[in-house]
């Protein structure tokens, strides 16, 4: 899982050799200090320790924020997480901000900044802002919280009991003192789910500030605390929420939106230190997926699962949606399935709406992304430029592989629709369909001939054209389109038609996709009302990489996997699709792109 | 990590002292204990070195100043904006000083004595200290600084050896901070260890520390790793009283007086002069939306004096806006008396600026009260399910 | 009922949000209908070669936390265990406890747990034992107890079911070798392993605690005798400790040998303050020895108290009502041993043999509850000087 974070740590040797140069130099630098008899003798490995922290501290505190309400009133902490303004804290502290969405935020130099609530995770009790005022701002950077263990440096930072007057942070420095804990919610919300318990000092304040650990990365969100009969002070025991849990649902955050968790829709028991599903929904996830009761759970996420506790704990870090890959074990064979987990929404005292301004930025931000990485320019308008031959190569019903069967062109009209022409096994054209946004009309004669398979590809080809119609707009009629961002979701690869997880954790960012939506219930029909396109663009490649069609009740209904990406007449576009049902192998197609003139 | 881990094993060879050190206590350690090893000789000696200037007080006899800190105001505005202050039940103080020994630290070759006025808020009888090599002398209190919560006293005693001073402006966050403290009596200080918070807290009159911090240190010196003395410990809090601060005791929030605010203050003290914030005269509330406004003005008062009306708007002091009485004092309650405010009023929309003195609480006509900010309710106690396993009454 | 079952609300926000329970946080089925939809084959897979590829590089990762904290850390917590008390299908209190020996003898801590019908102790590896209480001790606070069979296991089992339990020697003694642990000195790291707030359940790891050992001293120069009834030499810390669940924990230094147990929870009576402090190993020793090795006389209550044979030193300060007086010294009585010793009528007495008194009241008890000290030692403050005054013990008349 975080082997290209392991493999960094190889890459980070080699500037050290000139290090170590530097520090054999300083090595009797303290000499002066101690020609005073009285003093202390201070071996160099201690001050070396000491400087490094003070360096840390020094190099993490610019980007720690003071957040304060609209009348400037203080409350709690945040981080910034990117130059741009985009910061972290818990949904708790900025709950009471929801109405204006505005506040101010304090950071180092002295200044408060505007201050702008975005998305909110109420069950996992974090908020996204964005502070506006500078041209860049500084940020720290996300760690690998999976990585944290039992005994490790904490270095928590924020705003302990308001005590700052020039907007600097308190430091306080402690260890990690327990991993995997979970902290009861409050009627659903503000669960800490697989969090940091930490004995670095935490007060009222402190929340949504920052922990860090040893070299300065941020490994949790500080947002709760357990008291004794004191009061509301410190004792001992602080819990952050980690960043690999939030960093998951940041780019939904920035979108403006509401997350909502994931449900597996069963139980799981113990039983003999194995732990097994107890009661499963037979028309859950995870019962979709192909779990059954009895099943016992070996990992999700390649993280293995100990107890239920520790089951349901890391369950709680996971968005709705969200393709988990679960390891399990029945009749003593091993398997692996992916559960695309159920969204549960919040319970919220009143209504929140999403912010549109934050979600069109983002749907901009990532189309933009995509225009740019295959290759279209910005007034480019190709939507009703290009047709394409597509046929299918593996019919699953039929058992043969590599082999051409049903064929089809495709072609965009100048009106916008597509014209979508089919031929049969045997080369003879068969159908001629007219797609347009709406509905799917035949306009030719209408045969029975076309099996399931040729029915479900008529849809799948009719989404792809809606989705290249609508991603190949001119730029500045982009805002047009009724698009949103859902936030991320795990990449996957196809290996030999198996879904392998991809790591997910690069150095600092999530290299999962972003998820863009649209409404596609017609072309669904009967299953009508819920159907959604969602469109997954690799966060590193920009590059569309999935198209799913989701349907609120029935869960995924079909998947196109884009692959193979070519140039044709200068813009990259993919030649091959694999399209899969409910894991269920329809068909795997060759495309063969052209951009008319 | 693999980082650290190359570059302390290059120090510890390039380095012999720790390293035999280490050795002589274990057989076999990794570089991350052979650090925490080196680490802890270094607070080992750092407590030994220091007990060469450190002593203890004792005192006889006083009262609890409880009563002091209950505040009269019964404004109402000001009452329901301290109930939506989420840390209200952090604010207030229903701490009572134990009996036993405090701590201070010799100041001067000839008998001064740095310690914090905390350790003398009953105004006890009878001042003792025992010095370093043992000696018990009677101390007299020479003066208190009321606001960064320091006291002086002095004993008949010559050549005492004095402890060495960090520079003020060397302190940087992040470092260690070790605090010493004789409270529980003894001869050897108990020692407590943390880092430096943040500097320029309480307007530049505190340095900000996570050592555990509690009566049993208030006094006492906070050392860098040297063995060199960057401030006293004592209790401080944004608000007046002189037990403020202290209910926040161990909680990894606590603060020290930097030697630069020590010098400022010190040869005031050795003249047997008090410190004593200065006072306004006025009674105000702060309404949302238009600001903090001035309800009534002491007879005689500087505020009376320079001018000010009833149902003036306080907009700025020394630059700095108001938006409410929190902001107000924050503004002056660390300013001594006899000190002028720049303060910026505004009456019927028009600006009016003036410059007022701060006066001492005796030379004011009624009302000074009504300064005190915040809310020292009885803090209100949390009861966890837990409290079952509290000592069972045998 | 599980352990599970007991987690409750440990935390709180650190605004002004109300703290209510959740009432489940499990991934609850919903309704459950019967509408099936089609189902999928689940794809067995070999793990990809991702999988063998993080298992090379996790070998050839660089371990990160061989030592520090984590080692300490490790070995006390396999070496605690986390104590339930059950009182009519109630609990009634939670801990953690030291284990003694192999055979799962625990020294904790004197509390509610203990006094409960039963006991349940739950070790590192997760396994459930019920405890019986062996020996109590009310003066040092302190009580030895002993699991039986693990709870899962069938009770008609002849097999010796308990141990070996990871475990720490209390046999070695201070005194006679020091291979126990390093002297503890002011400054020194150390780390306690327990479970307060019972945050771990089962086999979840205890919580680490960390900070310095700050003196080693007797709570009454801080604290009314009254709050406390241990009166021995305590470990105070810079840990916070005095946590409900903490009372038990184990402490260490880090080299994780045991210095030290948690006590319970001292608040002081008057000014409401936590003390962190931890019961010397010598102490837990010392019980440990005594109740494992005297026979058990059914009430399971040992002590420990001196004997006192107390001298009248001569001095007489009267108490009037309820005031608090300073304590002068009223009148000395003749040929006394205080008036042997020079003490005057008027002297302030500041302390008696080391520690504070500030008024009568205390002084009187201080006389009372004086150690078998051969000699008392004063220091009183005469005008503006202060004096140590030791005064000796007379002969005693019937010695041979």
């Amino acid at each position: 899982m975080n082997r290209l974070t392991r493999t960094n740590y190889f890459l980070q040797i080699m500037p050290l050799i000139g290090l170590i140069c530097c520090f054999s130099t300083s090595l009797h630098a303290d000499t002066t200090v101690q020609s005073k008899s009285q003093l202390v003798q201070v071996p160099n490995v201690v001050l070396e320790s000491q400087q490094q922290r003070i360096q840390v501290v020094d190099r993490v505190t610019p980007s720690v924020v003071a957040i304060y309400n609209t009348e400037q009133r203080g409350g709690g902490s945040g981080v910034l997480i990117d130059e741009n303004g985009f910061g972290i804290t818990n949904y708790h502290v900025v709950a009471s901000m929801l109405r204006t969405r505005s506040g101010f935020g304090g950071l180092s130099d002295g200044q408060r900044y505007d201050l702008r609530v975005l998305g909110i995770d109420p069950i996992g009790d974090v908020a996204m802002f964005q502070l506006t005022g500078r041209d860049s701002f500084p940020w720290s950077m996300l760690g690998d919280s999976d990585l944290v263990s039992v005994g490790d440096t904490a270095i928590a930072l924020g705003n302990p009991f308001s005590l700052t007057e020039d907007e600097n942070p308190t430091l306080t420095l402690g260890l990690v003192t327990g991993v995997h804990r979970y902290q009861w919610g409050v009627k659903g919300n503000l669960t800490y789910s697989d969090c940091i318990q930490i004995d670095a000092p935490i007060n009222p304040g402190n929340s949504g500030g920052p922990l860090y650990n040893e070299s300065g990365e941020v490994i949790g969100i500080n947002g709760r605390i357990s008291i004794n009969t004191r009061g509301r002070f410190n004792v001992g025991f602080g819990y952050a929420i980690t960043t690999n849990q939030i960093r998951r649902f940041i780019p939904l955050l920035r979108a403006g939106g509401l997350a909502q968790h994931g449900s597996f829709e069963a139980t799981v028991q113990e039983d003999r230190n194995m732990v097994v599903i107890d009661k499963i929904r037979s028309a859950g996830p995870a019962y979709l997926a192909g779990l059954r009761r009895g099943d016992r759970i070996l990992a999700i996420d390649t993280t293995p699962v100990v107890s239920s506790n520790h089951f349901v704990s890391l369950l709680g870090t996971y968005p709705g949606y969200w393709n988990l890959f679960v390891d399990f074990e029945r009749d003593g064979k091993s398997g692996r399935t992916v559960v695309p987990l159920r969204p549960v929404a919040p319970k919220l005292r009143s209504q929140y709406s999403p912010d549109g301004l934050a979600n069109g930025q983002e749907v901009d931000r990532v189309i933009r992304a995509f225009r740019k990485a295959v290759g279209i320019k910005a007034q480019d308008s190709l939507a009703t430029k290009y047709q394409w031959h597509a046929c299918r190569t593996y019919d699953d019903a039929m058992r043969s592989t590599w082999k051409t069967l049903d064929a089809y062109d495709v072609q965009a009209t100048e009106e916008g629709s597509l014209l979508l022409q089919e031929y049969d096994q045997e080369g003879e054209p068969a159908r001629l369909l007219e797609v347009d946004a709406q509905q799917i009309q035949v306009l030719d004669h209408d045969d029975r001939r076309g099996s399931d398979v040729r029915s479900f590809e008529r849809r799948v080809l009719s989404v792809m054209h809606l989705v290249y119609q609508r991603l190949f707009q001119p730029e500045d009629s982009l805002n047009s389109i009724a698009l949103y961002h859902d936030g991320a979701n795990v990449d996957y690869r196809l290996d030999d038609g198996i879904e392998s997880p991809v790591d997910m954790f690069f150095a600092n960012e999530l290299a999962g996709v972003e998820i863009i939506s649209s409404d596609v219930e017609e072309l669904f029909s009967p299953l009508d009302k819920g159907a959604v396109v969602r469109l997954a663009f690799d966060t590193k490649t920009h590059e569309l990489r999935r198209a799913v069609i989701w349907h609120e009740q029935a869960g995924t209904l079909g998947t196109m996997y884009f692959s193979d990406y070519q140039s044709v007449s200068g813009v990259r576009l993919p030649q091959t699709i694999h399209v899969r049902g409910q894991g269920y192998r329809y068909s795997d197609m060759m495309s063969d792109w052209k951009v008319l003139p | 990590m693999k980082s650290r881990t190359i570059i302390i094993l290059l120090l510890l060879l390039s380095c012999p002292w720790p390293v035999t050190k280490a050795k002589a206590q274990t057989k076999e350690v990794d570089s991350d204990t052979a650090l925490m090893i080196a680490t802890q000789q270094v607070f080992r000696d750092v407590a030994a070195s220091m007990k060469s200037y450190l002593v203890r007080i004792d005192t006889v006899g006083g009262t609890q100043p409880g009563k002091k800190l209950t505040l009269g105001d019964d404004d109402e505005q000001e009452g329901k904006k301290r109930l939506q202050n989420p840390f209200r039940d952090t604010l207030g103080s229903s701490f009572v000083i134990a009996d036993g020994p405090a701590t201070g630290i010799v100041y001067s070759r000839d008998g001064y004595i740095l310690t914090s006025s905390f350790n003398f808020a009953r105004e006890p009888a009878l001042i003792s200290v025992t010095l370093p090599d043992g000696r018990r002398l009677a101390a007299d209190l020479v003066a208190r600084d009321y606001v960064r919560k320091l006291a002086l006293l002095k004993v008949d005693a010559v050549d005492l050896p004095l402890p060495t001073w960090r520079k003020s402006e060397d302190v940087q966050v992040g470092e260690w901070a070790i605090a010493l403290g004789l409270g529980f009596g003894g001869r050897e200080p108990s020692v407590t260890v943390g880092v430096i918070s943040a500097l320029n807290r309480m307007q530049g009159n505190a340095i900000q520390t996570d050592a555990k911090l509690s009566p049993v240190n208030y006094g006492g010196p906070v050392c860098d790793v040297y063995g060199r003395v960057i401030g006293i410990a004592v209790p401080m809090a944004q608000r007046a009283g002189e037990l403020a601060g202290a209910e926040m005791y161990d909680c990894g929030v606590g603060f020290l007086v930097p030697k630069t605010r020590i010098d400022i203050i010190a040869p005031q003290l050795m003249d047997g002069v008090s410190f004593q914030r200065g006072w306004l005269g006025i009674q105000v509330s702060s309404v949302p939306g238009v600001g903090v406004v001035v309800k009534s003005i002491a007879d005689p008062s500087p505020m009376r004096d320079a001018g000010a009306l009833p149902g003036d708007i306080i907009e700025a002091i020394n630059g700095a806006k108001l938006r409410n009485y929190a902001d107000l004092a924050k503004q002056i309650y660390m300013i001594p008396a006899g000190e002028d405010l720049q303060m910026r009023l505004s009456r019927d929309g028009g600006a009016i600026d003036l410059a007022v003195p701060l006066a001492s609480a005796e030379s004011l006509g009624r009302l000074p009260e009504a300064e005190e900010p915040f809310d020292p309710s009885v803090p209100v106690e949390e009861k966890t399910p837990e409290d079952q396993d509290q000592p069972s009454p045998e | 009922m599980t352990i599970s079952e007991y987690r409750t609300i440990t935390s709180i926000f650190l605004n002004e949000l109300p703290n209510e329970p959740r009432a489940s946080a499990r991934a609850e089925p919903r309704k459950h209908n019967n509408h099936q939809v089609s189902y999928l084959a689940v794809r067995a897979s070999i793990f990809s070669t991702i999988g063998v590829f993080s298992i090379l590089l996790t070998l050839l990762a660089p371990k990160v936390h061989a030592g520090g904290f984590n080692h300490a850390f490790q070995t006390a917590q396999q070496r605690a265990v986390k104590l339930y008390g059950l009182g009519a299908g109630q609990q009634v209190g939670y801990g953690t406890g030291i284990i003694a020996s192999e055979d799962g003898y625990i020294v904790t801590v004197l509390s509610l747990i203990v006094s409960g019908d039963r006991i349940r102790a739950v070790t590192a590896d997760g396994s459930r034992y019920e405890a019986q209480l062996i020996k109590r001790d009310t003066d040092l606070q302190l009580a030895l107890l002993k699991l039986n069979k693990p709870e899962d296991v069938d009770r008609s089992s002849q097999e010796k079911l308990i141990g070996p339990l990871p475990h720490y020697d209390f046999s070695c003694q201070q005194s006679s070798s020091n291979t126990c642990h390093e002297p503890l000195l002011p400054g020194d790291w150390i780390v306690s392993a327990g479970n307060p707030f019972k945050i771990a359940d089962g086999s979840e790891q205890m919580s680490l605690a960390h900070g310095v050992f700050s003196a080693r001293t007797r709570l009454d120069a801080r604290r009314r005798s009254k709050d406390f009834r241990y009166t021995g030499d305590v470990l105070l810390i810079d840990a916070i400790t005095s946590n409900p669940g903490s009372p038990g924990s184990v402490m260490v230094n880090l080299q994780g040998e045991l210095v030290g147990m948690i006590g319970r929870l001292v608040i002081s009576n008057r000014t409401h303050t936590h003390l962190n402090y931890a019961i010397p190993y010598d102490v837990l020793a010392d019980f440990y020895l005594a109740a494992t090795q005297s026979p058990s006389d059914g009430s399971g209550e040992i002590t420990t108290k001196p004997q006192v044979e107390s001298f009248d030193p001569g001095i007489r300060i009267t108490r009037t009502g309820f005031r608090t007086v300073l304590p002068f010294v009223e009148r000395v009585v003749r040929n006394s041993p205080a008036q042997r010793a020079g003490l005057r009528k008027d002297d302030l007495i500041l302390s008696v043999n080391d520690r504070e008194i500030s008024d009568v009241s205390q002084f009187t008890k201080r006389m009372k509850t004086r150690g078998p000290a051969d000699t008392i030692e004063l220091v009183i403050r005469r005008k503006r000087r202060i004096l140590t005054i030791h005064i000796d013990p007379p002969i005693a008349k019937n010695q041979p």
